[in-house]
């Protein structure tokens, strides 16, 4: 049963209980919050994901829960706990998702070696991967949810995961979280998208997440060909250039704003080699959401690269 | 005094790969990767092949026929790649086993 069939009151037994289990794709999750608000929030964002419980190993066991001492009743705040341990400050109160999202991608980027974690949106359409690594603040999330809205396939908003073994794309699904502008942008790019409340004043401004849809959380263990690199930026009123990239470029650009490229050594060094030799690499500019997602569909259509879907690895839920 | 022979300092581990005019090294004592132009591409290139001297790599570098005016005009270019090549620990003076030196 999937998280939007439950009730609140129903997530909300889960998270005190034995939590909720989340499969993401190459990551497992427990949840666990005694929070009640919480449970509204995760149920919608996570709304097409199976509360996947039973035995088995999770990458990450986190826990939303309140502050100790006086913060329980003034000014109430709420930490994040992995394994037993608050890697963080406390939040406020109503920033419980957000917190959970962050902390979420801390486990994920400090502790899943066993793949190339580049951060970088990642969607696909006919097998073929497209990769949009990106620093903070250039557009990365609101492009890749708009692509995600326009018939491709969501893999990741963070995460751009790449197989250690085969090279392949493989989906870290998960809610794609917007700030501030974007939000309404998405609103008005896709009006039937779901997306979560709005956290105001968090650390990054305000966040609110649009929920997977529901093909793309039934396809996460399904992986994909490695197609297209395109590094995204969004300067208001800009007209659209793309421009390709040199792949020596590229590469220097992926391995230094991935997680855990030097962490890999020479795994490391082969993945992103391989990445960049199979895939056309692009740099685009853009001022209007519409016009980049035709233009990286005009790409992905010129390319030679789709293929058969490839497939799907470990047993989909 | 012989010119100095030159080597990878660790050719196991090591891995590089051209992309473009450019070369990415992966050190794989460092677990760095260095992005290379062309000429300090060729100069490590041609010493994965095995120890060579300053003038053997400008000679290397000049092609094919190599005339004497070339090869001295290349001399000062070598010597600042073998530095910055030894800088980034890529590259190491073969050592003789002269215990004088």
């Amino acid at each position: 049963m999937r998280l939007g069939d439950l009730t609140v009151a129903e997530v909300a037994a889960r998270l005190g209980g034995a939590g909720i289990a989340l499969d993401f794709g190459p990551v497992r999750a427990r949840v666990r919050s005694t929070e009640r608000s919480f449970a509204s929030a995760i149920r919608e964002v996570y709304r097409e994901f199976a509360d996947a419980p039973g035995r088995g190993f999770f990458d990450v066991t986190a826990t939303i829960r309140s502050a100790a001492g006086l913060r329980r009743f003034i000014r109430r705040q709420v930490q994040f706990f992995v394994d037993g341990e608050a890697p963080f400050d406390p939040f406020p109160a109503d920033t419980h998702l957000p917190l959970l999202e962050w902390g979420l991608n801390w486990c994920i980027a400090s502790r899943c070696n066993n793949m190339l974690l580049l951060h970088a949106g990642a969607v696909e359409r006919n097998g073929c991967a497209i990769l949009l690594p990106a620093q903070p603040g250039s557009g990365k999330s609101t492009l890749t949810a708009a692509l995600a809205r326009s018939g491709f396939r969501l893999l990741s908003d963070e995460f751009g995961v790449v197989d250690l073994q085969n090279g392949a794309i493989r989906p870290m699904v998960r809610p794609v979280a917007l700030k501030n502008e974007s939000i309404d942008v998405i609103r008005a790019f896709a009006p039937d998208a779901c997306i979560g409340p709005s956290f105001p004043k968090t650390r990054k401004g305000t966040v609110a997440h649009l929920a997977p849809d529901r093909a793309s959380v039934d396809r996460r263990k399904w992986p994909a060909r490695a197609t297209l690199v395109v590094f995204p930026r969004y300067v208001a009123g800009e007209a659209l250039s793309i421009e390709p990239m040199e792949k020596s470029r590229a590469f220097v650009k992926l391995a230094g704003n991935a997680f855990n490229y030097e962490v890999l050594g020479p795994l490391g060094f082969h993945a992103a080699r391989r990445l960049v030799q199979s895939c056309a690499c692009f740099r685009i500019r853009y001022g209007d959401l519409r016009g980049a997602v035709a233009a990286i569909s005009q790409l992905l259509e010129e390319s030679d690269a789709a293929g058969s879907p490839m497939a799907p690895q470990g047993a989909a839920a | 005094m012989s010119d100095p022979l030159w080597r990878l300092r660790c050719p196991d581990g090591f891995e590089s790969v051209r992309l473009d005019a450019e070369l990415l090294a992966f050190n794989p004592i460092s677990w760095q990767t260095h992005l290379l132009n062309a000429a300090a591409a060729a100069a490590l290139e041609e010493l994965t092949a095995g120890p060579r001297s300053v003038r053997d790599l400008a000679l290397a570098l000049c092609g094919d026929e190599p005339h004497d005016a070339d090869v001295a005009e290349h001399m000062n270019l070598v010597e600042s790649l073998v530095a910055e090549l030894e800088e980034l620990g890529l590259i190491e003076r073969e050592h003789t086993g002269n215990a004088a030196g």
